[in-house]
């Protein structure tokens, strides 16, 4: 199950960070803060390397992939897996599940790459908003709500 | 295609409206900035939505090539019928029948009233490229009646 | 990239786990022979430089037997576990093979102490170790070597002589230079130094038993040959290597044993050998094994393909752990050759080091060819010239070893050689300089040089195989948990080529995959691990990842579990990890942009005030904390607001904040952080100086204009013109306390005490005057900051400066929160220093003193005046500056007009001027005389009650009203009613005033009056007092104004006047009705001798007795215009004849008077007075005199004539024309009449009087200065008094306009122009009384 959801704006400062799970000493806003902080350098890493390669001849086979929003499995850690998705408009979700819980250890990719993609979704419903500035942090309990229940269940 | 006129009168109205307190004093650009500006924070948070589906752009051109087709074709119901650059960062989207143009004149009745009706659009495409974090200068050029130029000029910084 | 299966082979981790991971290793080292280097004994103070030498001796080069030139690369450690050369057979550059010791020594038993640990470290890897070198410093320089016998080594002698040789002229170096060292040195020891020596000579022994080549210097010694020394070592130990190479790769393949990494050990008891399995197995593993050694011995080329073979044979057995190390070796072989310059990290240290002209340092190295006989070396050695020429031809380009590196090395040691000739030359280092630049250009850039085509291999990886490979090896060992340390070093091994081919997420992935090894370490090693990481991302740029290790590392550094917690490391790293959280050390950076994630930083803001705080370091705790509720102020909430400002509260009472940098022991600098949220400003602005101590500018100056006295101010204007933001347009005065307002708001939900709030200021000198002030919550507070400018010029304000919570801070304006609301500061012009005064008023009489400080500028003074009455008011003005007054002006602006308030207030400047300048504390004072000046003449409400006691008076009825009731007496010129009234008439006519028209038809009933000087009057003045002095005087000055209310009251008024004709013709009497206004007794003095006492409110008539006005007297040009208006234009003339005559009044009268009670003298004067004609003609001297005579006999004024009746008399008159000019048309008449006193004149006298001749002529011209006399006779028939009237009237109508001003005669009959003639009369008429 994933155990927190993020999204994070064009200049990577956080927009919206969504958490659930006992708020323990190993799990908590802050923790939950530190591992997507960390993720951000893979992340753009990964974006680099996917313009570069588009770039070079030395494009592999990766080149179709590299095109898709999904970035797959950032880092993982021996508690968690961060996953990431960076939108067209460099908006980056990036998703944590936790591999200690039964149901997070085995989770398909392709799982993830869906509930990404809701949460792409529920995101660009949510900047429609007329009350939300874009760069601003997403206060709508709306798009609380709704990324929270998928967090629960699609993933 | 209700829904599409509902589109279009509304967009006339937004016009005359940003028109109709100014129209004391002559200078158009204040005027239609307001337009330009709903436009560009149209297209900024339309494209959110336009660009879900779509795999990552390869390069500006690859953007363009979007902007030109599904793009155009969300908003206005057909395509871009040309563009050009110069691979230095402009682009000319041409559109032979803009939908804005079309359904009040061929030929140089209104010519003059013709930039009010591209203002919203040229705010549209740079809100939408503003999203793709390509800055840009948007202006458009009408000579004939309802046939269309946009001009793209990327801002590198 | 952890392996699927779950550890193979998992049983509890075995004794022999290597337990020390290696993080330091590199995939290079892997062909590096490893030397351990360290010092026992005593410590050596130079010992880093030693070690940094021996470093620098990471490369040799050897030819071999078959002539090839040998590249053997060193790995120096200071420490190294025993643990680890377990493995040795694993991983061959895992043992241990030299030992280099440096000791220290003083005495013998020291020294044995040294060879005994020396030994002993010999033991401990004696089962690795091949040779050992130990550098012993002695007290003395000057020792013999001790005799040894030195540890023979089976497969070289040639070796031992070259050291030999080497030792000889090594102890014939120092010898000579160190004799005083060595004097000093054993004096506690001896008597004589050269008894010492003796002694020393043979004093020191090494034991028997060791068994070392052990090299001897003095502890100062700057020993030369060092590097020479370690040369011979990684020498001696490349041919063990070689050696042991060779007899591996003789060794048959079928007979060979099974090398184990240490926990393989028990897995294998019980399998029989000679399964074709094993077999393979064990050959794989030799293989592998003499893959490595070939690497270490510099055959790279050939170590790739014997670790592909190696490879491709463990793979059939399915040997993982092997594999993986032989796929390790393979990658690292094949970076070796692809990316040389991982060999040599560190080049531009090693040419620093050459710049350091010690020609020690730059000996040649490794020159020795241990084939060629010792003859030839020694001399070799003695001369580096032939060195150099030998070392040149060293390294023919082979192909194997990419010639980038190869070339760096030689020509770097070109270098040195050649450095080694010029020094001794003293050719200083400019050559060397260039000889670096040649080999150093082409080695900087970090591509491999050599595209892997060159380097003809099959076997040679590219970049991207070597991380495969690299990855399946890890894999591979990923399968054993034991061989876990293994792993990670492979991880950070590979790590670090990723990042040498600049691909970040290979070496991410190889990184991360760290993490997952669980390996049993202690505290410190993990900590390490942490350390690696974190150095690891920051290299690839994954500077969040980075922060997020060291973060890791420093909790680690003070966890629970962490035996000796190290809360300085743990506060460092925490430090170090800013970039990676985006932070700067400069708050105004950071707030300008806000990046990064507020709550991670937060956090880790906390973290790092709690580890300042424990390591010790309550200033940094202090600065954080500023640093943190400064930055974050935005992000926190309120309550956090109010908790971080107790903490701060709290960690300022150990060490309060100061606005200085801080500077750490590793020279970071923490810059000042500053609190401007609290207390927050809203409001900041200077104040114009106050009113009185305002400068103006001194406009008098028309001569010189303000552009040369200061330029400065006039620039000022300009700048004010170019809206110069922040540009003040008043001025602040040196010397003079300033002020600046603001607005301050205490954000924090309890009381906030905010002492010593200064001003920040630049430009000219400011001394600012600390306040201290208590902030309640939430609520808007003015404040005002005081300080005075001691300089002349622009002063610049900045900000200002606050201690609250334990922390001074600079707030500067432009780095407040809101810029926009400020000037990035505030210029103000200061001009020099100028005067100030106090100013207190005495008045002479009515004494009250008014001592007033110029602060207040409306200070007042209050005195009453009596009309008339005069007194001094003395203004003392104090100098209570330093600076002497030299300018002094004084101006009164008051309600009153000009010349009635130049009346009242009268001072001489010249006075004041006279007492300039004012030096500092003194006194000047200015005398200003108060007059009541007020207008006497005054017919307001007392003229009734007056009227009874005109009756009773002395003159009854002629009290000067030609009305005809006054006719009883004297027969007045009046007498005439028509005429009077004519005349009256004119009067009126001609001038429309009142008071005018009131005098000459002077009805008591008939007192009309607009302005009664009877009611008091209120005069508000203020007194400007414009000083200034100093530097600045040219320019500026200051202004004091004093008020000062002026109450005049009335004394005595003039109600009614009139004029009689005194006994003698030259006089008259100027009858007055005085008023006594006040309450008091009022002596009145009239004339210098008479007086009279008028009570209050009584009023009394007095004559006042005065000479008749003379004709001409040019009458004064125009006086005030308090004269009543000009109607027409006969009325100027009038005016001005009449004007003539008042004046003459009022100058001749002197009216004083004597308030008896309240002693207070006063004078009153009739200025202003008018006249109708009637009064004028005899205040003014006739123009025709007469001569009357009867019987040739002239008569008396006042003189009675008797004659009998019927007797003739001849009565003569004659006149005199005293006009300057001729008189036309005279009617001369003589009339005779009666009069019964009782108001009835009687005229017709026909039957009683004769005349003979007639009684009328007229006078057609009468000169100038002519007399006419006419002559007629009478008789009186019957007896009585009769009376004479003599007259004289012109009946010509006046046509030629005459000046008025000589005339005065012409006027009148001007005036009286028109067919109404004028008339003369002799007064008094001749009285003749005929008896019979």
């Amino acid at each position: 199950m994933a155990v927190c959801v993020a999204v994070i704006g064009k200049d990577n400062s956080p927009l919206y960070i969504g958490g659930i799970g006992n708020d323990t000493s190993t799990d908590n806003e802050l923790s939950r803060q530190w591992l997507v902080h960390t993720a951000l350098d893979a992340l753009e890493e990964r974006l680099a390397t996917t313009n570069s390669n588009n770039a070079t001849a030395s494009a592999n086979a990766a080149r179709t992939d590299l095109r898709d929003l999904y970035l797959g499995l950032l880092y993982s850690t021996d508690t968690h897996k961060i996953y990431g998705y960076v939108t067209n408009t460099k908006i980056k979700l990036v998703l944590v599940t936790s591999s200690t819980s039964p149901s997070g250890s085995n989770i398909r990719d392709a799982e993830v790459r869906t509930a990404l993609r809701r949460l792409h979704a529920l995101y660009a419903d949510a900047i429609c908003n007329p009350f939300h500035l874009p760069g601003d942090q997403i206060i709508s309990q709306k798009f609380d709500r709704q990324v929270k229940s998928l967090m629960v269940n699609n993933v | 295609m209700a829904d599409d006129i509902v589109f279009e009168l509304l967009h006339s109205e937004i016009i005359n409206y940003a028109l109709e307190p100014k129209s004391t004093n002559g200078s158009k650009e204040v005027d239609l900035s307001v337009v330009e500006y709903i436009g560009f924070a149209a297209g900024y948070k339309i494209m959110e939505r336009l660009t879900r589906e779509w795999p990552r752009f390869k390069d500006e051109l690859d953007t363009m090539k979007f902007i030109c087709t599904d793009f155009w074709t969300c908003i206005y119901k057909k395509q871009i019928d040309n563009l050009r650059t110069n691979h230095q960062g402009v682009y000319v989207l041409q559109d032979n029948a803009f939908r804005f143009l079309t359904n009040f004149s061929n030929g140089h009745q209104y010519l003059e009233y013709a930039p009010r009706y591209v203002a919203y659009t040229c705010g549209l495409i740079r809100g939408g490229l503003a999203n793709l974090c390509i800055n840009s200068i948007v202006t458009a050029e009408v000579q004939s009646m309802p046939s269309c130029k946009f001009h793209i000029h990327v801002q590198r910084t | 990239m952890r392996s699927s299966v779950s550890y193979i082979l998992s049983h509890a981790p075995g004794e022999s786990v290597m337990s020390h991971p290696d993080y330091a290793q590199h995939a290079q080292h892997h062909a590096c022979v490893l030397v351990l280097v360290k010092g026992i004994g005593g410590v050596l103070k130079n010992f880093n430089k030693l070690w940094e030498r021996i470093q620098r001796v990471n490369n040799i080069k050897v030819t071999d037997s078959s002539g090839q030139v040998r590249d053997i690369w060193v790995r120096y450690v200071r420490d190294y576990p025993v643990e680890n050369n377990d493995w040795g057979d694993f991983q061959t550059h895992r043992r241990l093979l030299g030992l280099i010791t440096l000791s220290k020594f003083t005495n013998q038993i020291e020294l044995n102490e040294v060879c005994r640990v020396h030994e002993s470290l010999k033991v401990k890897y004696s089962n690795t170790l091949y040779d050992s070198r130990a550098f012993m410093f002695g007290p003395g320089s000057n020792l013999k070597k001790p005799q040894q016998e030195p540890e023979t080594y089976n497969t070289y002698d040639d070796d031992k002589l070259k050291e030999r040789t080497s030792l000889s002229d090594k102890i014939s170096l120092p010898s000579d230079q160190a004799d005083s060292l060595s004097s000093t040195e054993s004096f506690p020891r001896s008597i004589s130094s050269n008894a010492s020596y003796s002694v020393q000579e043979d004093n020191f022994t090494t034991p028997s038993n060791f068994k070392t080549h052990a090299l001897f210097y003095g502890e100062n010694d700057a020993v030369p040959d060092l590097e020479q020394h370690v040369a011979d070592l990684i020498n001696s130990l490349f041919w063990v290597v070689e050696s042991k190479r060779l007899e591996r790769s003789r060794e048959k393949l079928e007979k060979v044993s099974l090398l184990l990494a240490p926990f393989e050990k028990r897995d294998f008891v019980g399998l029989d050998m000679e399964s074709r399995n094993n077999k393979k197995r064990c050959m794989g593993r030799v293989t592998k094994n003499l893959a490595d050694l070939t690497l270490q011995a510099g055959l790279v080329a050939e170590a790739l393909s014997l670790y592909h073979s190696s490879a491709e044979i463990l793979k059939s057995v399915n040997d993982w752990l092997w594999l993986a190390a032989a796929k390790e070796g393979h990658c690292a072989t094949s970076a070796i050759l692809q990316y040389p310059n991982l060999r040599n990290p560190t080049p531009l240290q090693r040419n620093a080091s050459l710049q350091e002209s010690s020609p020690s340092k730059i000996k040649p190295l490794s020159l020795y060819q241990p084939n060629t006989d010792p003859f030839r070396k020694f001399k070799l050695h003695s001369s580096p010239l032939r060195s150099s020429k030998t070392s040149s031809p060293v390294n023919p380009p082979s192909e194997l070893t990419p010639s980038s590196s190869d070339s760096v090395e030689t020509s770097s040691r070109q270098s040195e050689t050649d450095n080694a000739d010029t020094e001794s030359l003293a050719s200083s280092s400019d050559i060397d300089y260039q000889s670096q630049k040649s080999y150093l250009s082409p080695d900087l850039p970090s591509i491999p040089r050599q595209p892997p085509s060159h380097i003809n291999n099959q076997y040679l990886l590219g970049g991207e195989e070597i991380a495969e490979k690299y990855r399946k090896a890890i894999i591979h060992y990923s399968k054993y948990q034991n061989a876990g340390i293994i792993e990670t070093e492979a991880c950070f091994k590979a790590a670090r080529i990723a990042v040498e081919q600049n691909n970040s997420l290979h070496a991410s992935s190889f990184l991360q995959n760290v993490i997952f090894i669980n390996l049993t370490l202690s505290e410190q090693e993990k900590i390490q691990r942490f350390d690696t990481l974190a150095e690891l991302y920051k290299e690839i740029g994954f500077l969040r990842k980075a922060a997020f290790c060291q973060r890791l590392a420093a909790t680690r550094q003070v966890s629970a579990n962490n035996p000796n917690p190290d809360w300085q490391r743990c506060y460092y790293l925490m430090l170090h990890s800013f970039p990676g959280h985006k932070l700067s050390l400069d708050p105004n950076y950071v707030i300008q942009h806000q990046v990064g994630w507020p709550a991670l930083q937060i956090q880790l803001l906390h973290e790092l005030v709690v580890a300042a705080r424990r390591m010790g370091h309550p200033a940094l705790a202090t600065r954080h904390m500023t640093f943190l509720l400064q930055t974050m102020w935005p992000h926190l909430s309120r309550q956090e607001h109010r908790d971080l400002a107790i903490q701060l509260q709290a960690l300022s009472a150990q060490c309060e904040g100061g606005p200085v940098p801080l500077v750490l022991e590793t020279g970071e600098v923490i810059p000042p952080a500053n609190l401007t949220h609290v207390p927050s400003c809203t409001y900041f602005n200077p104040r114009q100086l106050a009113p009185a101590r305002t400068p103006h500018l001194i406009k008098c100056k028309a001569n010189q204009g303000p552009f040369i006295f200061t330029p400065i101010h006039f620039g000022s204007l300009e700048r004010k013109n170019k809206k110069d933001e922040g540009k003040m347009e008043y001025l602040w005065v040196e010397d003079d306390i300033c002020e600046v307002q603001m607005k301050l708001t205490n954000p924090l939900p309890f009381e906030l005490k905010v002492s010593n709030m200064r001003l920040l200021t630049s430009g000219v000198v400011f001394e600012s005057i600390p306040e201290t002030i208590i902030l309640p919550p939430d609520s808007p507070t003015t404040v005002n900051l005081h300080g005075t400018p001691k300089e002349v010029g622009e002063l610049q304000i900045l900000g200002y400066s606050t201690h609250t919570l334990g922390v001074k801070s600079n707030c500067r304006l432009k780095n407040m929160p809101m810029p926009h609301k400020f000037p990035a500061s505030f210029l103000i012009q200061v001009i020099p220093s100028l005067p100030t005064i106090t100013i207190e008023t005495t008045l002479s009489l009515s004494g009250n003193i008014n001592i007033s400080n110029p602060e207040i500028s409306g200070n007042i003074t209050n005195i009453s005046l009596y009309n008339g009455e005069s007194t001094e008011c003395t203004i003392t003005i104090t100098n209570t500056s330093n600076v002497p007054i030299e300018y002094l002006e004084l101006s009164i602006q008051s309600n009153m007009d000009n010349q009635l308030q130049s009346k009242v207030f009268q001072w001489s400047n010249e006075d004041i001027q006279s007492q300039l300048p004012i030096n500092a504390g003194d006194v000047a004072t200015i005398v200003m005389k108060l007059y009541g000046e007020a207008d006497f003449l005054d017919l307001g409400g007392v003229g009734e009650n007056l009227f009874p006691n005109s009756l009773t008076s002395n003159y009854p009825s002629r009290v000067g009203s030609p009305i005809p009731n006054a006719q009883t007496s004297l027969p007045t010129h009046s007498s005439n009613p028509q005429n009077s009234l004519s005349s009256g008439f004119i009067m009126n006519r001609t001038s429309g005033s009142f008071r005018s028209s009131n005098s000459q038809t002077t009805s008591w009933s008939a007192p009309i009056s607009i302005m009664p000087p009877s009611r008091g009057r209120q005069i508000e003045t203020q007194i400007v007092i414009r000083y200034s002095g100093g530097a600045g005087r040219e320019m500026h000055c200051r202004q004091t104004t004093l008020q000062m209310n002026l109450e005049l009251l009335p004394s005595v008024s003039i109600t009614h006047w009139d004029v009689l004709p005194a006994e003698i013709p030259s006089q008259l009497y100027l009858v007055l009705d005085i008023t006594n206004l006040t309450n008091e007794e009022m002596d009145f003095h009239y004339t210098p001798s008479k007086h009279i006492l008028i009570e209050g409110k009584e009023s009394r008539r007095v004559p006042v007795p005065l000479d008749r006005c003379p004709f001409t007297i040019t009458i004064p040009k125009n006086e005030d215009d308090s004269m009543e208006p000009k109607s027409i234009s006969t009325g100027t003339s009038t005016n001005s004849l009449e004007l003539m005559c008042s004046e003459h009044l009022t100058k001749n009268v002197d009216l004083r008077w004597h308030l008896l009670q309240s002693n207070i003298t006063g004078r009153a004067s009739v200025k202003g007075i008018t006249l109708s004609q009637t009064m004028m003609d005899i205040v003014r001297m006739s123009p025709l005199n007469w001569e009357v005579s009867v019987n040739k006999q002239c008569i008396k004024p006042q003189e009675e004539y008797n004659c009998m009746a019927g007797e003739c008399l001849s009565l003569g008159v004659a006149v005199w024309n005293h006009l300057s000019r001729p008189l036309h048309k005279l009617c001369l008449s003589v009339q005779f009449y009666q009069d019964y006193n009782n108001g009835v004149l009687n005229y017709k006298l026909d039957n009683r009087v004769a005349t003979a001749g007639n009684n009328k002529v007229v006078l057609t011209t009468l000169l100038e200065a002519a007399k006419a006399y006419h002559e007629c006779t009478v008789v009186f028939l019957t007896p009585g008094e009769y009376k004479i009237d003599i007259q004289c009237s012109t009946t010509e109508p006046i046509i030629d306009e005459i000046p008025a001003i000589k005339d005065v005669n012409q006027t009148i009959v001007q005036s009286c122009a028109g067919e109404v003639s004028h008339v003369w009369r002799f007064i008094p008429p001749v009285a003749i009384s005929v008896t019979d």
